[in-house]
Formats: structure tokens, sequence, C-alpha cells
């Protein structure tokens, strides 16, 4: 919009010379033309492949790309108001020895304003429009999505089910195909899709497995899901990425995906010779209330009738009800059910 | 441990000798509460995957839920994957002030394991014996020298 | 309104009223029986806390009162503004006495006092908001010095937490009146033309609270710290130690301080304009502040009732964020977050006002599409309460609502556009002079491009999955505040010394200061994007050893930010009190209506009598234009200087503006109002 005070507060409004802006804007855009044309290709042909965090899933996969989009949706962008400022300090300032002067008295312009606004806005929808197509298409991206996803991999019958157990301060995992055994060490089979079912029993934690791309908040009493596809064996990192108290910063471990066969004599044979612990370990729930007597510090009175209660509904029997069947896999997991076939190309 | 004049101190910071294998005694005085993770009633990451109490019994796995309170403390140190639940005292025997002598009532807890490389390890309790903080995780939970501390293996 | 008409239509000699001495300057209240007060609050406190709380189970259990520490602080605060005067007024109209209306005291002591004059809270304000800042960043010299090496530790894992949490909780706290605090008190009524601000009372209380936030916030130390970060999630803050208490008494009065701040902002902004202040006559800097305190006074009561639910989960055992009792550990996130981003705005509006601000006075050209400027402020302030999720973007919580925060968050990047479109435009074919202040906007528009930009990657979830709570969050944040707000505020402290202090900053060490902040800063942090890109978490004092190169590189470049501070400080004391230049009236030749007089020469009532504003304070390169302001020469004006447009603003007739009443005689109070 252009001033729109009387016109008497603005008596020099008329010496700005019409002519005196083009040659500015050609300069200004050949620059950034050129700017744009440099960097775009190096980012998509140099810099995609490194760009974290890698392609190990498909989430992980995703996110790489999205972060690509970003960048190179950013780049004209950054390009453009550096190089103005640049131009701008160059050519714009007051010169040494001239007497000082004051510049043109512009107020606005109608053309630019709105021209800037349409094209800051056609940006945002479009970076709103993409990241959405892959939260979607990705299945929540690697995303903890809560007790009841609607982001789900469009098959589901040879889903991995993986428990994720954050207490303070470490990690444990629990494999309900493989009769529910629960330990600290993290194997994964590749080419299978997986779904992180994360939940803490104690503190607010952050399942982040960074190579895998998937990151999913470990409350109490909430089973936090999130969905992977493996495709590459190899090691990644677990980190714990909400601060949880005093070891927050050591509550890392490290997991391997393997190739199917080999994650299924490990989950074997890890079943069996962890059976007599397993027969001590709450029956597998999607949640755990551990008891608040002793164990729980006694912050609350053991006698509260309310946690009686919400004890006996919640607490051993798990939340089930509130889950989609399709989560549950309570029959065995073999390897012929794992197929390359199903993972994403990019 | 003994610190470098000679003499016996208190810590829970301990420095240890690479690649080698650390013989441990623990004698355990305290009573038993449940565990918040029943799963840290395994003995796992030493040798044998066991422990031997009181110089007779050994041990693979302790039980201690709300009707079974059989473990007082672990020694956990999760970067070499080392869990020891330690047996409790029956809480009826309980020493009655710290700091208790061997003449108390006590357990004595005796296991070897191997250092590796060398780094900083931390180790903790997994049994949240901060007493009536919420979860049990609070206090001596929570402050370095009480339930937890770093193994320096050089 | 009988007193306002008699101020304005105080006749030919304009309003003087008699300043007061005091006859025992030592015996009054000051800061030093604040402090008195503040100790037997605390004492008062922790006995009565003790008295009522010691038979509780968890007391006996664990040694740790928590009733006992809450009710100290709370005491303690309560004592300290007693202390300093800031209760007598409500405590002798209870009792049904008439207070006595009293001019603030005059002498140098006022500076410790409970003072009512806008100028002398703004300058209280501008010490305390870099005492605070300077012992915030001594944390953060500590954060880099344990994070030199992946596993070697300076700190305790417990202690360096500590430090964290104080580092995030003080800097928050400093940043949410870095600006508003010691400018938006002292410049507003100047350039709005008023004598003072609407709740002279609640103004100065608020920066005794502030101060108060500061001390209880410290005292987290001796309480044996807390462990949360600023962020203070719940169940962790449940089950903290005492110094817990702390951080919620700390934020409850500090946010106390902020409400008041910004509600009286508010009505300043609404009520006091001149005659002739027009809406589109307003500094584009006071339209920065209404934005800001709207949020002020909208948002920090939702920090305020979700600390006082803290409180009551950790002193009478409710469970507010306890899930196994019927609370919910989601509850913190969400209250804490919705008031917490736009506090985060609260940081970054600010630092556009200023900016907005200088550029026409060292472009020496009209501050381009004013109205888009002014509407950008409103609209990053009206969408900053829309977005609050996308701190939460993995938490599992709304899963089905994440297309929707992506959209608000990455809508308010159009608005904070605008303030790039304002810049850009004004700097079109502009003469820039390139002194101290204007290099600081320039640094201020880099650091805000990479910290905005980086803020869009944060707002895509797939995108977000990896980077959310990681070092690159914490590094985007740091360049919208630090490379934003604070930017701009020290350019603003450059700026506007000279009309604080009459004394000029010397220009070398200026120069030297900025060059050296504005390069440590980006090496500190822009490092730390690919630190977090590549898989560091935050408060963590332990990290992968392939990530050492980079960390220590931020750390030596944090070490070298820090020093560059001590420049700033060297310069400030040296050229303010040591060897001070008497600086030039209106040194940058400035339009603005606070430059046309000398603000450090004024009354406590600024004005005799109150100026008739005329048009707005950008009429740079026209020579013809009005002078902002009608002053009515009732005090010797500062020189409008070469170049500046400006004539005389003595020598131009009464000209009011179109709908400005006459001089003298009809103006009252609501006429003020528009």
């Amino acid at each position: 919009m252009s001033h729109v005070e009387p016109p008497s507060e603005h008596p020099g409004d008329g010496r700005v010379a019409r002519g005196a802006n083009m040659p500015h804007f050609a300069r200004l855009f050949a620059i950034w033309l050129l700017g744009t044309a440099i960097v775009e290709p190096v980012l998509y042909f140099l810099v995609w492949p490194h760009i974290p965090p890698g392609t190990m899933t498909d989430a992980a996969r995703g996110a790489q790309f999205d972060a690509l989009v970003l960048t190179m949706m950013a780049s004209p962008v950054v390009i453009a108001v550096l190089e103005y400022f640049v131009y701008a300090m160059v050519v714009w300032h007051q010169k040494k020895g001239e007497p000082p002067e004051d510049g043109p008295p512009i107020w606005g312009h109608v053309g630019i304003q709105a021209g800037w606004i349409g094209i800051t806005s056609a940006i945002v929808m479009g970076a709103f429009v993409f990241g959405t197509y892959e939260l979607i298409n990705t299945a929540g991206s690697g995303g903890g999505e809560g007790p009841s996803p609607i982001w789900t991999p469009a098959e589901t019958n040879d889903m991995l089910t993986v428990q994720v157990i954050g207490q303070q301060w470490l990690w444990t995992y629990r494999y309900p195909q493989f009769g529910g055994f629960e330990t600290p060490e993290l194997i994964l089979p590749n080419h299978t899709k997986i779904a992180f079912h994360v939940t803490s029993l104690d503190v607010i934690h952050d399942f982040w497995a960074y190579q895998l791309g998937v990151k999913a908040d470990a409350n109490p009493n909430v089973d936090n899901v999130a969905f992977a596809t493996t495709n590459e064996t190899g090691r990644f990192t677990v980190r714990c990425d909400e601060l949880c108290g005093i070891w927050h910063g050591a509550m890392y471990n490290y997991g391997y995906i393997v190739s199917p066969t080999t994650f299924y004599k490990w989950a074997t044979s890890t079943e069996k010779k962890l059976s007599p612990l397993t027969k001590i370990l709450p029956k597998f729930a999607w949640t755990y209330n551990p008891s608040a007597n002793g164990a729980g510090g006694g912050y609350y009175p053991a006698s509260d009738a309310f946690y009686q209660v919400y004890k006996y509904e919640y607490g051993t029997s798990g939340k089930e009800g509130n889950l989609p069947a399709v989560h549950v896999k309570p029959s065995g997991w073999k390897p012929s059910q794992a197929g390359s076939h199903h993972v994403r190309e990019r | 441990m003994k610190a470098p004049d000679g003499h016996w101190v208190h810590s829970t910071q301990w420095v240890l000798p690479a690649h080698t294998r650390v013989n441990m005694t623990i004698y355990e005085y305290d009573g038993g509460t449940p565990l918040r993770n029943p799963v840290w009633g395994r003995v796992s990451g030493v040798y044998g995957n066991s422990y031997t109490l009181n110089g007779t019994k050994k041990v693979q796995l302790l039980e201690s839920t709300s009707t079974k309170t059989q473990v007082a403390h672990t020694f956990t140190v999760p970067a070499m994957g080392i869990n020891v639940p330690l047996y409790a005292v029956p809480s009826s025997k309980l020493c009655p002030a710290a700091p208790c002598t061997l003449k108390e009532p006590h357990e004595t807890i005796q296991f070897s394991f191997y250092t590796g490389h060398p780094g900083q390890y931390r180790w903790q309790c997994f049994i949240p014996c901060g007493l009536s903080y919420l979860d049990g995780n609070g206090g001596p939970m929570d402050t370095l020298g009480y339930m937890d501390g770093f193994l320096k293996v050089i | 309104m009988a007193a306002t008409t008699m101020e304005l239509g105080a006749g030919a000699t304009g309003y003087r009223p008699t300043a007061t001495r005091l006859a025992h300057p030592w015996l009054s209240l000051n800061v030093i029986t604040a402090f008195l007060g503040a100790a037997a609050g605390y004492g008062i406190g922790h006995w009565i806390g003790n008295y009522i709380a010691s038979n509780y189970a968890v007391v006996q259990n664990t040694g740790q009162n928590n009733v006992a520490v809450v009710l100290a602080l709370f005491f303690g605060v309560l004592g300290f503004v007693a202390g300093i005067g800031g209760l007598n007024y409500p405590i002798l109209k209870i009792f049904g006495r008439q207070p006595e209306e009293r001019a603030p005291v005059q002498d140098w002591t006022k500076y410790f006092r409970f003072s009512t004059d806008h100028k002398v809270v703004g300058k209280q304000y501008l010490v305390g908001v870099i005492g605070m800042f300077f012992i915030g960043g001594l944390f953060a010299m500590a954060i880099r010095t344990e994070l030199t090496n992946p596993n070697t530790h300076f700190f305790a894992p417990d202690i360096y937490l500590q430090i964290v949490s104080e580092h995030g909780t003080i800097m928050m706290m400093m940043a949410t009146s870095l600006v508003v605090g010691p400018l938006g008190n002292f410049l507003v009524p100047l350039m709005i033309g008023s004598r003072r601000m609407a709740f002279p009372r609640l103004e100065a209380i608020s920066f005794w609270i502030f101060l108060c936030g500061l001390m209880v916030i410290l005292t987290a130390l001796p309480l044996g710290g807390f462990d949360t970060g600023w962020t203070g999630y719940a169940p962790l803050q449940t089950e903290a130690a005492p110094g817990m208490d702390a951080y919620l008494v700390g934020f409850g009065t500090i946010g106390t301080g902020m409400i008041l701040n910004g509600f009286n902002q508010i009505v300043t902004i609404v009520n006091y304009r001149a005659p002739g202040m027009r809406w589109s006559r307003l500094p584009i800097f006071v339209w920065s502040m209404l934005a800001t305190s709207f949020l002020l006074t909208l948002a920090t009561p939702v920090l305020f009732v979700a600390g006082w639910f803290g409180v009551l989960d950790r002193t009478a055992q409710t469970a507010f964020y306890v899930n196994t009792h019927g609370g919910s550990s989601y509850l913190w996130e969400n209250l804490f977050w919705f008031f917490g981003h736009p506090e985060v705005y609260i940081m970054a509006i600010p630092g556009f006002g200023l900016v907005g601000e200088m550029l026409p006075v060292f472009t020496r050209k009209p501050l381009f599409a004013y109205r888009v400027g002014a509407a950008g402020m409103f609209g990053v302030a009206l969408l900053s309460f829309f977005v609050w999720q996308h701190h939460l973007f993995v938490s599992g919580i709304n899963p089905d609502m994440r297309p929707v925060f992506m959209l608000t968050t990455e809508l308010i990047s159009i608005p904070t556009g605008f303030i790039y479109l304002i810049g850009m435009g004004t700097l079109w074919r502009a003469r820039i002079r390139f002194t101290v202040p204007m290099m600081f906007c320039l640094a201020m528009y880099f650091n805000f491009l990479i910290g905005g930009i980086t803020g869009v990657y944060n707002s895509d979830v797939p995108v977000d999955v990896t980077i959310h709570g990681s070092f690159f969050v914490m590094a985007h944040f740091h360049y919208t505040i630090m490379g934003g707000l604070l930017f701009a505020f020290f350019g603003a402290v450059y700026y506007y010394t000279p009309l604080f202090t009459g004394k000029m900053l010397n220009n070398t060490l200026a120069k030297i200061h900025f060059w050296w902040m504005f390069i440590a800063f980006n090496f500190t942090f822009f490092p730390l994007f690919i630190v977090g890109f590549l898989g560091m978490p935050r408060r963590v004092f332990e990290y992968a050893p392939r990530l050492q190169v980079l960390n220590d590189w931020a750390s030596a470049s944090a070490y070298l930010l820090g020093m560059s501070f001590l420049v700033f400080a060297v310069n400030f004391v040296w050229s303010v009190w040591v060897d001070p230049r008497p600086a030039p009236a209106n040194p940058w030749q400035s339009l603005g209506l606070e430059w046309q007089l000398p603000a450090y020469k004024m009354p406590w009532y600024n004005f005799e009598r109150l100026p008739i504003i005329l048009s707005d304070p950008y009429h740079y390169g026209e020579r013809e234009a009005l002078p902002v302001a009608h002053l009515q020469g009732v005090l010797a004006l500062a020189g409008a200087g070469a170049g500046g447009g400006l004539a005389p603003v003595g020598a131009v007739g009464p000209g009011p503006g179109p709908e400005t009443a006459p001089p003298g005689g009809q103006a009252d109070g609501e006429d003020q109002r528009r």
C-alpha cells in the first residue's frame, strides 16, 4: 500500500525519479539467478546423499528428502536476502567526502508489498503441502503418533512389534512376538516394517533412534507408536532426547539391524535364555504401572483409594482395548514374512 | 576404595585398570523393596552370569515384586552390560542406624567382572530407593555420590 | 479527571510541581530495607512451613520440606516488595487513609528506591537486565567448558544439569524483559508524549519483582538446584530437589512482573498518547511494545497457573501432572508451551521494533511500508497463540493435529517476513550511515535470517523428527533470541545511551565490540546446527566423540563471545562514569520525538506542556515536512542537524494537526484517547 497520509505531510514525494530503480532491479535479479543456478544443482547432486539421518529406514530417507526439499526452497530466499543486504551496503551507503544527505522519501510501494506477501505465502503454502504429504506418505515419518496412530503403513501383516520401555536411566526392549522377553539390547531385522511402542515407567523420556529417523516421547502410562521400515543392515545410535534427570546424558546405547535370519536366530535363542526372567516380568501390556508402594518411593500414600481402583483397571491388564487390533501380533514372527519388495524406493 | 595416600575412603567413583578381571565384594545392609522393572532381577555381565551369596549360594535371578522382595539395590553398569541385584536383609533384622558395621546382619555378595576398554562408565542402582520421592527416583538416586557413580577405567 | 485538566491547562507557566527531598534518606525505605524485609519474610515463611508440614510423611522421610521452601520464598518476595516501599500505597488505602502523593526523590538515591519516575525505572531495568545477562552468561561458559570433551567431565552430571537449568531459566527470564523493561519504560512515554506511564506504582513494582525473580531463581543453587532445564517438564519436576521450588516460585514472581509491566504498557499506549499522536503516527517501536505487551498480559497467566499446579503437586501432593493419579504429564507440556511459544515472540518482537526504529535514522529514509510492519508484529503476536504444539510433534499428543500446527507455524513466517520487507524497502537507494547501531541492525537481519529459515525446518514434521530436542533447535533459538533480540538490544544501547545519560560511548570500542560479538556469535552457534543435525541431543554431558571437533570449536568461540561483552562493559563504565564525554544533542539527527528534548535533563514529569504531535517521526528526505511535534518552545530544543530536514521546532507556527485540540484550555485527559 502506498502512504495514505494527507499529502501536505509528504511534500517531498514528487522528487523520486521513476527510472532510477530499474538498473538496480536488473542487477539484483541477475546476481540472484546466477547464485541460485549454482547452489541448487550442488544441493541436489552433491549434498543430498550426505544429509542426515541417512537411509537406514524409509522414515530416515523421507526425512532426508524433506530436508533436501526445504533446503532447495530456502536457498533462493536466503540468497536473495543476503545478496540484497550486501548490495545495499555496498551501493547505497553514505560516501566519504560527500555532504551528508537524506535518501529519497519512499514510503511504500503497493506492487512490491503485494508481491512480497504473495511470494512468501506461496512458499509457505508449498512447504506446508509438501510437509503434510510426506508426513502422511511415510506413515507419520517416524514420529511418535500416540496410542491410536492414524497414519499407518499400508500392509501390517508382517510387522515386527518392539516395545521400548524408558526408565531412569536406561532403555529396555520387549519383543511380544517372541514370548515378551525383555532385554537392554535392540536388534532389528532388515527389510521389515517395525512398530515401536514407546512407553515409560517414570518420567518423560524420548526414544531417538538417530539413523532410523525414529523419535517418540516415552510418557508414563502412554503407548506412543512410531513406524519405520528397515532398509540397510548396520549399527545405529539410540539416545534419550528429553531431559530425564541426572543420567540423561548417559542414557544411550547402540542397536543393530541384521538380516532377517540372523535376527530370528537371536530372538528365539534369547527368548529361551531369558525365559526364567520373562516368567517374573509383568504380563506383556502396552503400558505398565509399577506398584507405587516402596518401589514407587511412596510419594503418594499407598492407601489412596483412587489409586487402587486405577491400578486394578489398567495396571496389569494393559490397554489393548484402546489400540487397533492390527498392531497386536501375538503369534511369532518368522523371517520368511519379511519381504524386501515392500521397501519404498526413493 | 583405597585412595592414593593409602587410606580407604568412601566413594562412588572408582578408578580401575583396563582389560582386567576385577573381584568385587559388596556388603549389603539394606532391606528389600520391589523393583520398578523386574528385569533388573537377573544377574548379567559378570563371570558366570551369577554371583556368590555369603560364600556359598550361587545366585542368578532374584524376584522383587510387591509380594516377594529379595532385592535391596542393584549395581548396574549399563555400558558394560553389568547388572547385579543385591540380595536384601530381611526387614526385621535391619541394623538400626547407619553406618552399620560387619557385626550387624548383612549379606556378602562376591562376583568378578572384566573391565575391558578404557573409558568412564557410569553405574547406578535400579531400585528406585529414594524413599518418598515420586517414583523413588529423586534424592539419593538423583545425586552423584549416593546410588550412582563412575567407574574410571584407565 | 480534574487533576489532568489542571496539568494540561496549566496556563503560561506549564506543569511544574515541586520536587521532594527526604529529610532522612537513609532512614526511609530503600534497597537495604528491602533486603531486610526479604530476610524477615524468608524466615517467617520457613517457620510457618515447618510448623504446618513437619508431620508430612514425605518431609519426615526425605528431610526436605517443600512447603517451607515455597512459603519462605513467597514471603521473602513479599518482604522485599514491602521493604522497598511497594506496598505503602495499598496498605494505607486498606486502612482508610489517603496516601500522600509525593514527587519521586530527586538525588542519586532514587536509583535504589521505589521510584515512580519512568526514566529512573528504565535505568534500573537496564542495569538489572544486563547484570542478569552476565550472570546467565557465566553459566553458559560453564556449559561450554563441560562440552569441550565428550566423556571427560569437568562437572558432575547433576551439577551440570543445574548449570544448564540455571542458564536457560535466567536467560529466558531476562529476555522477556530485556527490551520491554528498560527501553519500553524509558522510551514509550517520551515517544508518545506522555508525562508518565499510566500506572507508575505498578511500573516500579514490576521492576522490583523482576529483581526478586532473579534472586529467587538463584536461591535454587543452595537449595540443591533443579535438573529439569528451563522447560521444567513434569513429572521429573515433581521428584526433583527443593531447588525446583525456586524455579516454580521464581517463574511465578517474574510472571507477575511481566503481567503488570505488559498491562501498564497497553494502558499507557492506548490512553496516554499526546494530542495528535494518531495510531498512524505511532513510532514502530511503540507498536512493537503494544504487540509484546498483549502477549505478556495474555500468555503469562498460563505459565503462572501451570507453575501453581506444580507447586501444589510438590507441596500438597495433588496430582495435576502425575499420570498414575489421574493427572497427565502432557498437561504441563501443553500449558508450558501455550505460554512458551508466545513467550519466544515476547523476545523477538521488541527486536523488530528497535530495528524498525533505528533503520530510518541511519538510512536517512522513511520507514518503508510502515503499516505492513505494524501489522506484521500483530500478525506474529496473534499467530503465536496457535502454534504451541509444534514443540510436541513427537510426544504422541494429538497426532491428527500435526498438519494444522505445521501450517500455523509456517504461516507465522509471513508476518515475520514483513519485518524483512520494511527493512529491505528502507534500504532501497538509501544513504546508509555505518554507525554502530546501524551495524547491529544489519547483523540482526543476518542472524535472524538464519534463525528464521531454520525455524521452517523445525516446523516441518518429517525433518523435526530428526532435529527435535537436538542442538539444532538450541542453535535455532539462540540465533533468533540472541542473534535477533540481543543484537537489536545492544544496537539500541549504543543508540540511546546519549539520551539516557547525555554521554557518548566510545566509538572505537563499540566497533570492536560489534565485530567481536558478531563473528564470535556466528562461530559459536552455526556449528551447533550441524552438531544437532548429526545427532547430539540437548542437555547432555556426554556425546559422540566424532562431534568433539565441532563442539570444541563452539566452546572456544563461546569464550570469545563471552569476552566480547567485557569490551562493552569497559566501554560503558569508562564512557559514562570514568571519562565522560558529553554527547551532542540528538547525535544521530533523529526525527523521533524522544530525541527532540534532552531526556537525561528532563524533570520526572518530562513535559511542562504536553507536545502536540504533528506527524510521524520518519520524514527523512522531505525538506518541507512538518516537524514531528509542536513543543511550544518550553525547553531548549535539540538541533535538527545537518541534512535532517527538520526545521527548528520552535520556529514552526502553532499549526496543530487536524484533530488536535488547540493548546491550553480545552484539551483534557479524555482528548488523549483516540
